[in-house]
């Protein structure tokens, strides 16, 4: 049996019955994927999950998605060890909380499997709405504007991305404990992926919600 | 003739201030003419030589003539918020355009401002009216209000695409017409036409493209299922926050490359020492900044050491320093950023120097970034303070860098200098430090300046001759050095003849020169104590009402004037009864009068003082002793 296309992956934390809806996001957009004849394994990952998300997701399997609990409860950890079970060519994670637009791995596959294995594909738009509407358009690394120094100073990519599962291997995650500053995380992946050769490219018409805009996201 | 040519030229033969007649403008347009004028953003568009006749400085006026007379013919922009390939596009939009051979900024003073055509992608009026409902009464066009006042103030968001700018604050900027997202439109400005456009403005009109994306059918019906799911995105009854778009706005893209340029002007690649200074005025932290400088260079060669200015770009006394040290001016390339974006690159500077160690001399930047990252920077480097004295704020409480920073940085501090014994001492106290603590606070006496005057047996040759009794001062004519209590005592010693030296630096105390005692003397600044007539008064003045060791009283002591000096911080570690008059009660002006009074009454036990204080000073406060311990601290570290 070949491996699937994609593995999409939501990471569910401390968030309650919100998670439901990103569980729905996770399940349209595997449905829209199959459609346009790709192969996608759905899964939830519980990594430091409260109960009240565990209690939101008791009927997740009934929807498609396989349910796993993860051991690591640093973010960096439970990310790696989601990175390392998955079977799919591509993965793409859905923090617990956020929201794809329903074309998203479509789209996002199409680029990275088009684009060569050294891409990381990005939504179009980083859309949060806790605070009022604010839009963050992530630059295209090919943009001639682009000065990869300005990482030193600020994040520029969420890791909220597609890939080739591969990449997540061989640059894993920083293991910056629970203490670590909301995008810390995608900060240090971002730093470590542009060192280590690979592309990040933005999917046109695709978009990412959040509520919450990380500070290091500039 | 060119349209413009007969709208601008000068009339002939005219006289007097009437703007109609020598600017050719209608008053009210030269008005706007003189609201919109930017002068710094009008002489990035000169060469040098053309800079050079304006002037550093030229101001608004001579910016607004050059600009009739000259910018004008040549297509120059004198507003940055003027654009004319903008403003074309928006006069298109209700069918109007520039007529041929008109200035198209003179055309918008007259006929655009007039239709409330805005003629740059940098205003929204709708966007900064909703985002700042109280200027719904603004009297005028709200574009009126942005021109002369929210481009100068920080708080003013006028676009989707924000600020335009860091943050942080310019209380000159309106004085100058300096809107503050300057620095960011003249960012990577080789590389743009700044007569048509500049990196702000490809970044904002980038920001405005990018959003009218969200019109494209497709993606909108992807944000409709979306909203299906979750109609909280729309984050209804909120307003929306600006759009980021990077590489434009990122502030990284530009701390990057101040960081690089600030590296590059440096010019050296790496340095064993770098010592980081506020900026460099009249201080006795300056000259201490320049003396361990001049150690650390003679310990390590050149090109070992760097000293960064890092909080204002002032260095007025540079000769303070080894000429062949290299000198930064930070302040220059971190331009209107706010924190932690200055701290932040400071930090990358630093790692790209490679430093063995970093020290801090009274330099706020550097105690906020030791502070806040003191760990990454210990990471690198050793970190090395200076500490002097504590401030004491208007209700008489302490604070400065020995309060709040030293105990944030402590952690990360290698090894803490003190030049007064009693500083050290409370410090280790109230921490109750244990002894490892403790050898990292280190005791070091300044070495005395580099003259050789003795004054000695002035005193006592002025009192026999019968001269009138001239006190020198000398110092800052700030709160700190107090002297309100020197106007106190001439006036309860009206034949004292005092003789003030210095100037206002702080600015925090109002002085009136016309309401002085006529015994108060301003005599100006000095350029070295060594230059004042010492020979000419009979003892020095000192009331400050804290410090640490003062510069002007070791430089007194060390010429053998006799001292009158406020016992505050670690001036009773020089000025003691033996070697001078201390005064205890340092507020009571009649206490420094009674110790005038004792010291006037013998002049040959003042003389004996004043001779004795000389002697110690020159044998404890020795330069090559300094050097040589510094070298052994820079080489072995605090536990040498």
């Amino acid at each position: 049996m070949s491996a699937p296309d994609i593995s999409a992956i939501l990471v569910a934390g401390d968030e309650g019955p919100r998670i439901g809806i990103s569980l729905h996001s996770l399940v349209d957009a595997a449905t829209a994927a199959r459609s346009a004849g790709l192969t996608v394994e759905a899964t939830v990952v519980l990594a430091a999950a409260t109960p009240g998300t565990r209690a939101a997701l008791v009927e997740a399997e009934e929807h498609g998605v396989r349910v796993e609990a993860l051991d690591a409860t640093d973010p960096g950890a439970a990310r790696n060890q989601a990175a390392a079970a998955a079977a799919g060519e591509h993965l793409a994670f859905l923090d617990g909380g956020a929201v794809w637009t329903q074309n998203w791995l479509v789209a996002a596959h199409a680029l990275c499997a088009g684009g060569g294995a050294r891409v990381i594909a990005h939504p179009e738009i980083h859309w949060f709405y806790e605070v009022g509407r604010e839009l963050y358009f992530p630059p295209d690394q090919d943009d001639p504007g682009f000065d990869p120094a300005a990482l030193r100073f600020g994040n520029c990519w969420d890791a909220q991305a597609l890939a080739a599962t591969a990449v997540y291997r061989e640059v894993p995650f920083a293991e910056l404990g629970a203490d670590a500053e909301p995008g810390e995380l995608d900060w240090h992946w971002s730093r470590a992926t542009v060192e280590a050769g690979y592309r990040h490219r933005v999917v046109p018409e695709t978009v990412n919600f959040r509520r919450r805009r990380p500070r290091t996201l500039r | 003739m060119r349209q413009w040519a007969s709208r601008v030229r000068p009339t002939a033969g005219a006289d007097g201030p009437d703007v109609e007649e020598t600017q050719g403008l209608a008053s009210s347009v030269f008005e706007r003419l003189r609201w919109c004028a930017h002068p710094r953003f009008y002489l990035a568009q000169l060469d040098e030589g053309e800079r050079g006749r304006l002037g550093d400085e030229p101001g608004v006026e001579a910016v607004v003539k050059h600009y009739l007379e000259v910018g004008a013919p040549r297509g120059l922009r004198v507003s940055a918020l003027f654009n004319p390939d903008w403003y074309a596009d928006r006069l298109a939009e209700i069918g109007l355009a520039v007529p041929d051979g008109e200035v198209p900024f003179l055309h918008w003073l007259r006929t655009g401002w007039d239709r409330r055509v805005v003629p740059t992608p940098l205003f929204d009026p709708d966007w900064y009216l909703e985002h700042h409902p109280v200027l719904e009464s603004h009297p005028r066009w709200i574009l009126h209000h942005y021109l002369t006042r929210g481009c100068y103030q920080p708080q003013w968001v006028p676009s989707p695409a924000g600020r335009h700018h860091g943050g942080a604050a310019d209380d000159g900027a309106a004085r100058r017409q300096d809107p503050l997202f300057l620095p960011e439109l003249l960012h990577r400005a080789v590389d743009h036409d700044l007569t048509r456009t500049s990196w702000l403005e490809e970044g904002v009109r980038a920001v405005l493209d990018r959003r009218r994306r969200l019109d494209d059918p497709a993606l909108r019906t992807q944000i409709d299922i979306a909203a299906d799911l979750e109609p909280g995105l729309h984050s209804p009854l909120r307003v929306e926050l600006p759009t980021v778009a990077p590489p434009y706005a990122h502030p990284g893209t530009r701390m990057a490359e101040a960081a690089t340029a600030a590296h590059s002007a440096l010019g050296v690649d790496q340095v064993d020492t770098v010592v980081l200074v506020p900026h460099c005025r009249m201080s006795g932290a300056a000259r201490v900044a320049g003396l361990f400088t001049d150690a650390a260079r003679v310990a390590g060669g050149p090109d070992s050491v760097a000293v960064v200015s890092t909080d204002l770009p002032v260095f007025e006394r540079p000769s303070l320093f080894p000429d062949d040290v290299r000198v930064l001016d930070l302040t220059r390339h971190v331009a209107g950023m706010a924190q932690p974006a200055r701290r932040d690159v400071l930090h990358d500077l630093l790692q790209a120097l490679r430093p063995a160690r970093v020290v801090l001399i009274n330099s706020l930047l550097g105690w906020q970034l030791v502070g806040e990252r003191g760990e990454d920077v210990a990471g690198f480097a050793d970190v090395g303070a200076y500490l002097f004295t504590w401030e004491i704020d208007e209700h008489g409480h302490r604070y400065g860098y020995p309060v709040g920073p030293f105990q944030q940085g402590l952690p990360h501090l290698s090894w803490v200098l003190f030049d007064s014994d009693r500083m050290r001492a409370e410090l280790v106290d109230r921490y109750l430090m244990p002894a490892a603590a403790r050898d990292r606070m280190i005791f070091l006496r300044n070495p005395i300046a580099d003259f050789s005057v003795d004054v000695g047996g002035v005193l006592e040759r002025r009192r026999a001759a019968g001269l009138p009794v001239r006190v020198l001062w000398a110092g800052r004519f700030d709160r700190q050095k107090r002297f309100d209590l020197v106007v106190d005592i001439a006036r309860l010693r009206p034949d004292l003849e005092i003789c003030a030296w210095g100037k206002p630096v702080l600015e925090d105390i109002d002085l009136d020169p016309d309401d002085l005692p006529p015994n108060i003397r301003l005599m100006g600044v000095y350029d070295g104590f060594d230059q004042l007539p010492l020979d000419e008064v009979d003892f020095l003045l000192y009331t400050s009402g804290w410090d640490g060791i003062p510069n002007v009283v070791l430089e007194g002591a060390q010429s053998g004037l006799p001292i009158v000096a406020s016992a505050v911080g670690g001036v009773p570690e020089v000025v003691t009864p033996e070697t001078g008059y201390p005064v205890a009660e340092v507020d009571d002006p009649a206490a420094y009068v009674a110790a005038i009074e004792a010291l006037l009454a013998d002049p040959a036990a003042a003389a004996a003082r004043a001779a004795e204080l000389r002697r110690q000073v020159h044998q404890l406060f020795d330069a090559d002793d300094y050097r040589s311990r510094i070298a052994k601290l820079l080489a072995e570290g605090p536990m040498s």
